[in-house]
């Protein structure tokens, strides 16, 4: 399992539940954030199947 | 009387700023000290100058927004103090349990907790608390997001490159520039949290006309200076007993992975202090330091000293604020 990717993941899942109690006009902000997690997750994902498919 | 107990509380906030840049010197110097690309004494004072400096690059934001946490109608010599005291007593106690705490937070711990033990919670302004709360998370992982970004990028721009020596010697130099703009970003979003405690004295005391907080450049020049001043000197005094002890046990950092750690941090404390956020600038360099170790293996992270950081973060506020509570009423018993 990639360890990196979940770790990414998580940090999307809490960017996007402390949007819900950021002041409206900083609400955005946990958006863009948990969207970059979001790409770092996948982007560590397929680093990682790649790596592995390669060892095989 | 009263003056005389004014200048003692502004000292003292003074002082609270000295050991704020005395404590992070390390953030700023660490890295251009570890790799050789300046001097300890020339590291110091590149990192004091850029503190120094910050008041004219960076907007006021953050400081009318400290000044403002608290309803200035019931801000008083006492509860300022007993804010400070409550900040400084659980920075004091968290350096002796070996916690990395960041002072900003304990300093906003403690206003919030001297105000709620003088006129309970209605005078706290909860917007800006909650504003500041959610970013002691969004900053360490903001700085995390931009710092395994940019290494990410900046490796697959250079891996292909056989001139490792070229490439080694232009992050070097770079570094400076990274040095320079995290220790701007420090100095702006720091110095920024003590004028605002200091306004806000000032206005409770009527010393300061109460307009000066509806402008974010309206705040006297002194009390600009004084706080610019009073980081600078101590990131210059924090800088020499760090480079002594410290110096050594850094070595293990690459000049690539030291730019785009302070990059990152830069950036985030830039954004913080245009939207006048006060941030930990500790939180948020921990923060690009951990997205650059993760970017190589996620095991070349230190994650207990993380871990210790993340419960840090959840005991500071509150943590500073029951101390300032006691320490306001301590006060007002004995006066």
């Amino acid at each position: 399992m990639d360890r990196r990717a979940v770790f990414f993941m998580c940090s999307a899942v809490v960017c996007v539940l402390l949007a819900f109690v950021t002041p409206s006009e900083l609400s955005w902000v946990g958006n863009v954030m948990a969207l970059g997690y979001v790409v770092l997750a996948v982007a560590s994902w397929l680093d990682y199947a790649s790596r592995r498919g390669t060892t095989r | 009387m009263t003056t005389t107990l004014l200048v003692v509380v502004v000292a003292i906030a003074l002082v609270f700023d000295f050991v704020n840049g005395f404590h992070d010197a390390a953030n700023s110097i660490a890295t251009v000290v570890a790799t050789r690309v300046l001097k300890p004494w020339q590291a110091v004072i590149w990192a004091a100058f850029w503190n120094f400096i910050a008041f004219a690059v960076l907007p006021l934001k953050v400081a009318n927004e400290i000044a403002k946490i608290i309803d200035s109608n019931v801000v008083s010599i006492g509860l300022v103090f007993a804010g400070l005291l409550g900040a400084i007593f659980w920075n004091v106690l968290t350096a002796v349990l070996g916690l990395p705490s960041s002072s900003s937070h304990a300093l906003i711990g403690g206003m919030v907790g001297a105000g709620i033990a003088k006129s309970g919670g209605h005078v706290v302004n909860l917007d800006r608390v909650k504003k500041t709360a959610v970013f002691i998370v969004y900053s360490p992982l903001l700085g995390l997001l931009l710092a395994f970004t940019l290494v990410v990028l900046v490796m697959w721009i250079v891996h292909r490159s056989h001139r490792k020596r070229a490439i080694n010697r232009t992050f070097r130099s770079l570094q400076l520039v990274s040095a320079a703009a995290f220790s701007l970003g420090h100095g702006a979003n720091d110095a920024q949290k003590t004028m605002g405690i200091i306004a806000a004295l000032l206005v409770g005391a009527h010393r300061l006309d109460a307009k000066v907080l509806k402008k974010t450049d309206a705040l006297p020049l002194w009390i600009v200076l004084s706080c610019h001043s009073a980081i600078a000197l101590g990131t210059m005094f924090g800088g020499w007993r760090i480079v002594r002890t410290m110096g050594n046990k850094l070595t293990r950092l690459q000049p690539m992975g030291g730019v785009c750690a302070e990059s990152a941090a830069a950036a985030t404390l830039f954004f913080a202090s245009y939207k006048g956020i006060p941030v930990s600038t500790t939180h948020t360099i921990t923060g690009a330091i951990v997205g650059v170790g993760s970017a190589d293996r996620m095991s070349a992270v230190r994650w207990n000293v993380a871990g210790r950081v993340v419960w840090a973060w959840v005991f500071t506020i509150p943590g500073a604020a029951v101390v300032a509570m006691l320490s306001y009423w301590f006060v007002a018993v004995l006066s």
